[in-house]
């Protein structure tokens, strides 16, 4: 699902490479966990996965990354995003509404869908997210699980092949953490490819099906 | 109650199509500076009142106009003070005054001002972002990307407005006086928080375009 091949990236403006000759494989239904201290490298990877680094983070890359065959620095950014989509750290900045079921309804109106399909497709998606009561509340009220919820609601909702998710569980406390990572295993197991950067290894041991250790330079 | 922005509710404003409300809107500020008289402006206040009162938002209002008043007070000081022909109503210094067609004049200006911001701010006050961006996409065929970028640009409104109170608690709790009168010396304590908030500005949204992408929104 995702090849990344002697793979190397500084970013514009900066002497030191955030990525350093990384090698990966990521088969179709895997559930990897990417580890490493802070800094070393693991949004930038997640970045590469699908794209958001060439097409928004510009600098020097060498070698390929491969999502689904297409290359990422040739295939637009459109396109990449029918394939995977990703879970951003700063949940805030990225949602793009108000509402929760606006979130939802966003990105399904993005790939085609009526208002009234997306807006059923939106109830159902709250319904098995457990999220329906946010229904009509402000996003930004929400408390940190909750948000979670609503961001991978939303996320899911498109039907990416492929969902990065980076270090969703940051500010959660340990019983939350813990319902992220089985969402995730259900997804995972329904077919979905994951991949997830996190900090608390147990987590990523028990959940993941396998795991890579990011180290920059 | 909430500053700019839409605020949840079910009056007909709310239910009203996107399009008719912001055509109706951009009728009432072009009859503010198409008609030379004072009661154009006075009756788009009027109005737009009395239709912010329909839907719950007449307490939001007079807080926006209130919010205004202090800066138009301003501006019909500096006004009043440039034009100096006609009837003087009171001599100054300097050979400055105060003059009745000077007085009239930047009383309409701020008036007009006042009065043309309004109908906009109820808009958008009644209208999801997401709505009016689809409206505008399918009405106008304006590409979605912009139409999107213009009306999700309020969402950011309150979060620069939490990240400015957190700058300054921050700053009061490590002996920083922010809790003064003085415009100047208030102007002074604000001035070097504006970088880091445009900074941190620009990262959110950079983070919000990046997001909306990696959800199709250039599919559309």
């Amino acid at each position: 699902m995702i090849k990344i091949e002697k793979f190397s990236f500084k970013y514009k403006g900066t002497d030191k490479f955030a990525l350093h000759d990384v090698n990966l494989d990521v088969p179709a239904g895997a559930f990897l966990g990417l580890s490493g201290v802070s800094g070393s490298g693991k949004t930038s990877l997640l970045y590469s996965c699908c794209g958001v680094i060439p097409h928004f983070y510009k600098g020097d890359f060498y070698g390929s990354v491969k999502l689904n065959g297409l290359d990422t620095v040739e295939t637009p950014i459109a396109e990449l995003s029918k394939i995977a989509t990703i879970v951003f750290e700063d949940m805030d900045s990225a949602f793009s509404t108000d509402y929760p079921e606006d979130e939802i309804v966003f990105g399904l109106r993005n790939f085609g869908h009526t208002k009234s399909e997306a807006e059923e497709i939106a109830a159902g998606n709250m319904k098995e997210f457990g999220i329906e009561d946010l229904r009509g509340k402000q996003i930004r009220s929400l408390s940190g699980g909750q948000k979670r919820k609503t961001a991978l609601a939303a996320a899911i909702a498109i039907k990416p092949k492929v969902l990065l998710l980076d270090e969703p569980t940051g500010e959660l406390d340990p019983e939350a953490k813990v319902q992220v990572f089985e969402i995730l295993r259900k997804l995972n197991a329904e077919g979905l490819t994951i991949i997830i950067s996190e900090r608390n290894e147990n987590l990523l041991r028990k959940y993941c099906t396998s795991e890579y250790t990011v180290q920059n330079a | 109650m909430g500053g700019l922005g839409y605020f949840p509710g079910d009056s007909f404003l709310h239910r009203a199509n996107p399009i008719l409300k912001l055509f109706l809107a951009i009728i009432l500020v072009t009859a503010i500076f198409a008609i030379p008289s004072l009661i154009a402006p006075a009756a788009v206040l009027a109005v737009t009142f009395l239709l912010a009162v329909s839907c719950n938002s007449g307490k939001w209002m007079l807080k926006i106009i209130r919010s205004m008043l202090k800066f138009s007070l301003v501006i019909f000081i500096i006004q009043t003070l440039f034009i100096q022909t006609g009837d003087t109503l009171i001599p100054l210094f300097w050979g400055l005054r105060i003059t009745y067609q000077g007085v009239m004049f930047s009383l309409g200006f701020v008036l007009k001002l006042i009065a043309s911001a309004l109908p906009l701010a109820l808009v958008l006050r009644v209208t999801k972002g997401i709505d009016l961006a689809d409206a505008l996409n399918e009405t106008f065929k304006i590409p979605y990307k912009y139409a999107y970028a213009v009306a999700s640009a309020m969402r950011f409104v309150p979060d620069f407005a939490d990240e400015m109170k957190d700058i300054i608690e921050a700053q009061t709790a490590r002996g920083v006086e922010h809790d003064t009168k003085g415009f100047v010396k208030k102007a002074r304590l604000l001035a070097p928080i504006c970088l880091p908030l445009l900074l941190s500005g620009v990262r959110k949204a950079e983070v919000a375009a990046i997001s909306a992408e990696m959800r199709g929104v250039s599919n559309r």
